[in-house]
């Protein structure tokens, strides 16, 4: 028993809302030993971060533990008091987070804020501070073990000038400053770009190695998971509804919410239906018309410092009708920038937009107005596009209400119908945006973008704030849409095992230029370029997880 | 959920149709009564827009409010015929204080009502706009909140001449910068939001932008901040009645009992003590009202 690390044994925490108690967590058992690495994998609302963060004592307000205990080291830390949690909070458990920027002070510089850490688990300890030098050493120490180049000119860097990836390894080194015995990593990669996820996650790995650290990893990313657990669990309502080793579930899953979860990650390698069914029906595609094109479009921004940021250069496309055109890319490709760009919601500094051959780069006003009738945006976080002021049956019906062309009952009648083709019930005009889970939302944001019957609809990463599940249906309601009401999608991801699913022709982006495009069957099988290569990898990594039992 | 499958399902009765609302009224008032400090000021809130609704009909001595003198009873202390006392002229103190009400009230509506209807459009406008609109503006809302507003008030009344018109007007004009400022921090931070671009591309006009999206967005603040200022506005008229601007005598106004009571201090203690203790209430009450409607409605001090 003495290598048993954690021990969570029966563990039930209920959390007090004006509706009554939410049942949060209910009867979780867990069992970590010393060099264990486990993954907890959930969609979001599942109560996995409740769950570790419980361990680490800093659940949220309000909450009540109602059974069970949560053991660690032989020391039940259930309920333990502010000061006994001094002694284990970041010296013997230490977490990291989400969201490598918001953890980060900007105000200090990163070596002074790790020999802070560093200077608070000695005061902690009882030991006393040692001086400024023994912890810069110790600090330095730390960023090299955690892969940084130039600890020692790193040291007095600030945060914003360094990129998330390097961040977040910023984070781990301020985790391991303590020595810890556990390490909790909370959606360590989430906030990341896939080919930096890829290093982070080989970092811990080797660290976990190096160090014989237990760690306890929480990911939606099944990907992530296979890579870092030996063990994992599946959490879903609250409940573990399996845990046993990775392989094994992975490959073998028991439960029915683990095998929809699997399922529902498309698979990079399989050749999408839409090429098969073309394939069957064979029919001479007739000449394509171009909708849109973009010529030589550049968006430069001027910095506060005088100096200029291409967001966006030189960039020529041309999408026809009826096709869908995805754009690839990581954060900071410039591929939102482009995006707003088609639409005119951004002005571009040089080159034009032809829509349905009417140049609209110049025009301003009504005539853009009525071209917007035409053209409609689906933005990548459903959550904050939708006024929270505003019922579901208002947001619908906004769109109709601005063109004042319809009366009252005429756009009830519309927002019905709306509501029914995405699926939603129509009670739910009465709703508030809060009351929505993420793929309601997402419907209504669709709903309300082709309320005016639009020729063209750009989606900004329509999926990548949802979780996988929701994720494979709002794409399969995406198609089954643009069948119905015959349109024509620019798709933006980051996701290239979506877009090899569903884009007809895709161009790949990478700081602001294009450096592949093409048919996406081809950009696939022969990519050209290392970054394609790149991206297409990373991907392989949590396609091949979770298609482990094919 | 069935409603899909059954397109004629009945219509929905109001209670369903506003469950969220309902639920959200319910949480607010659950979350109001749990402060002692809020429910405080909601009763002195609502006690003394009782009196300014029902205060001539329910005083003692009605005509002492128009000025009436009984010489005989000059000055008489607290007792059971005259609560508060009787003044220099034989009035009614319990009287007139309840009447003041009224007047008190009428002056903080009128200025933070104006103040409120001139501060948040420009707010807004210069919030959304930016650029030159919003530098001239955010400049000359600066220039008035650079002179302190009693003085400026105070020159402006005494320009106009004093009356209770005057005083109001003269309040107003130094009350609207408040709101602008609020309302265009508030806005610039609105604006941002992915739902106001979300807008824009659907084809929304600018008007339509402000009037659906930026105000509703703004109005928390601008409710809490109206609150607080009712007593502040009420206090500040009091000041310039106090010193002889407002209300002309025998018109029962707190700040200019306070004033005139002042000669026959302490002997004659009640005389200044239950106006101003009026004042004090009054102010109180609605500045712990603002604060509970604070807490309830900033989203940052929720938990649910």
């Amino acid at each position: 028993m003495s290598d048993t690390l954690l021990d969570i044994d029966g563990y039930s925490l209920d959390i007090a809302t004006f509706d009554g108690p939410l049942h949060v967590l209910k009867d979780i058992n867990l069992t970590v030993r010393r060099g264990d690495t486990l993954g907890i994998v959930g969609e979001s609302g599942s109560g996995k971060t409740v769950l570790v963060r419980s361990v680490m004592g800093i659940g949220p307000k309000n909450s009540d533990v109602k059974a069970g205990t949560i053991t660690f080291d032989g020391q039940d830390i259930t309920r333990l008091s502010d000061k006994g949690w001094a002694k284990i909070r970041g010296v013997r458990i230490s977490m990291i987070f989400q969201d490598p920027m918001t953890y980060l002070n900007p105000l200090f510089s990163i070596g002074r804020q790790i020999s802070d850490v560093i200077a608070a688990h000695e005061r902690a300890a009882g030991e006393g501070v040692s001086p400024k030098s023994a912890r810069r050493h110790r600090t330095e120490e730390l960023l090299d073990q955690v892969g940084l180049p130039n600890p020692a000119d790193l040291f007095d860097q600030y945060p914003h000038q360094l990129s998330g990836g390097m961040r977040q390894r910023v984070l781990i080194a301020m985790a391991l400053a303590g020595k810890p015995d556990l390490l909790i990593a909370d959606e360590p990669t989430t906030a990341l770009d896939v080919t930096v996820q890829a290093q982070v996650l080989d970092l811990i790995k080797s660290l976990v190695k190096k160090l014989n650290l237990t760690v306890v990893m929480i990911s939606h990313d099944i990907g992530a998971i296979a890579t870092i657990a030996s063990r994992c669990a599946v959490m879903y309502k609250g409940e573990i509804v399996e845990q046993g080793e990775t392989n094994d579930i992975l490959g073998n899953p028991q439960h029915d919410y683990t095998r929809q979860l699997l399922a529902a990650v498309p698979d990079i390698e399989a050749k999408p239906a839409r090429l098969m069914a073309a394939e069957a029906a064979s029919e001479a595609p007739s000449k394509p018309t171009k909708l849109l094109e973009g010529m030589n479009l550049r968006k430069v921004y001027k910095t506060r410092a005088g100096g200029e940021f291409t967001a966006v250069n030189d960039i020529s496309l041309a999408v026809n009708t009826g096709e869908i055109f995805g754009v690839v890319g990581e954060s900071g490709s410039g591929k939102s920038t482009l995006a707003r760009m088609l639409l005119r919601l951004v002005d571009p500094t040089a080159g034009d937009i032809i829509f349905e051959g009417q140049n609209i780069s110049g025009i301003a006003g009504e005539p853009l107005r009525k071209i917007r009738q035409h053209m409609q945006f689906v933005f990548q976080n459903p959550h904050s596009a939708l006024n929270g002021r505003h019922t579901i049956g208002d947001a619908i019906g906004e769109p109709l209400r601005i063109q004042r062309t319809m009366n009252r009952r005429d756009i009830n009648a519309r927002t019905e119908a709306l509501l029914d083709i995405v699926q939603l019930p129509r009670n739910f005009k009465y709703r508030y945006p809060h009351e929505l889970s993420g793929g309601q939302k997402q419907r209504v944001c669709i709903a309300r973008a082709i309320a005016l019957n639009p020729r063209l609809l750009i989606l900004d990463e329509p999926t990548s704030a949802l979780d996988i599940s929701v994720q494979a249906q709002v794409l399969d309601f995406l198609q089954e849409v643009r069948k119905e009401l015959n349109l024509t999608y620019v798709f933006i991801s980051h996701d290239l095992a979506v877009i090899r699913q569903i884009c007809d022709r895709t161009i790949v982006m990478k700081r602001g230029d294009i450096v592949e495009q093409g048919d996406t069957e081809q950009i696939f099988l022969h990519p050209a370029e290392d970054y394609t290569k790149a991206l297409i990898e990373s991907g392989r990594v949590t396609s091949r997880a979770a298609n482990m039992r094919a | 959920m069935s409603n899909t499958e059954h397109p004629s399902a009945p219509p929905m009765t109001f209670a369903e149709r506003h469950a969220s609302q309902i639920r959200q009224v319910r949480l607010y008032a659950h979350m109001f009564r749990g402060s002692f400090s809020s429910m405080l000021g909601l009763a002195l809130v609502i006690a003394f827009l009782f009196l300014a609704a029902f205060g001539p009909w329910i005083v003692p001595y009605p005509e002492d409010t128009l000025g009436a003198v009984h010489m005989g009873s000059r000055l008489l202390p607290p007792s059971a015929e005259h609560w508060f006392g009787t003044d220099e002229m034989g009035a009614d103190i319990f009287s007139r204080v309840i009447v003041g009400a009224r007047t008190s009230l009428w002056i903080g509506i009128v200025i933070t009502g104006l103040g409120a209807l001139v501060g948040v459009p420009l707010g807004i406008i210069a919030g959304y706009k930016g650029g030159w609109v919003r530098a001239c503006i955010m400049r000359v809302t600066e220039l008035f909140l650079a002179v302190p507003g009693l003085a400026l008030a105070l020159a402006i009344v005494a320009s106009l001449g004093p009356g209770l018109t005057n005083c109001m007007v003269a309040l107003a004009i130094v009350w609207w910068p408040g709101y602008v400022r609020l309302v265009e921090a508030k806005t610039l931070a609105v604006k941002e939001e992915l739902f106001v671009e979300s807008a824009r591309s659907i084809g929304a006009r600018t008007p339509w932008i402000l009037w659906h999206h930026i105000l509703p967005n703004c109005l928390s603040p601008i409710i809490v901040k109206m609150s607080m200022d009712m007593g502040m506005a009420i206090l500040a008229a009091a000041g310039l009645g106090f010193i002889g601007l407002g209300a002309p005598p025998p018109a029962p106004e707190w700040g200019a009992m306070v004033s005139v009571a002042r000669s026959y201090m302490p002997d004659w203690w009640w005389y200044s003590f239950f106006p101003g203790a009026a004042i004090f209430l009054t102010v109180l009450g609605f500045n712990l009202l603002g604060d509970g409607l604070r807490d309830i409605l900033d989203p940052r001090s929720h938990t649910r």
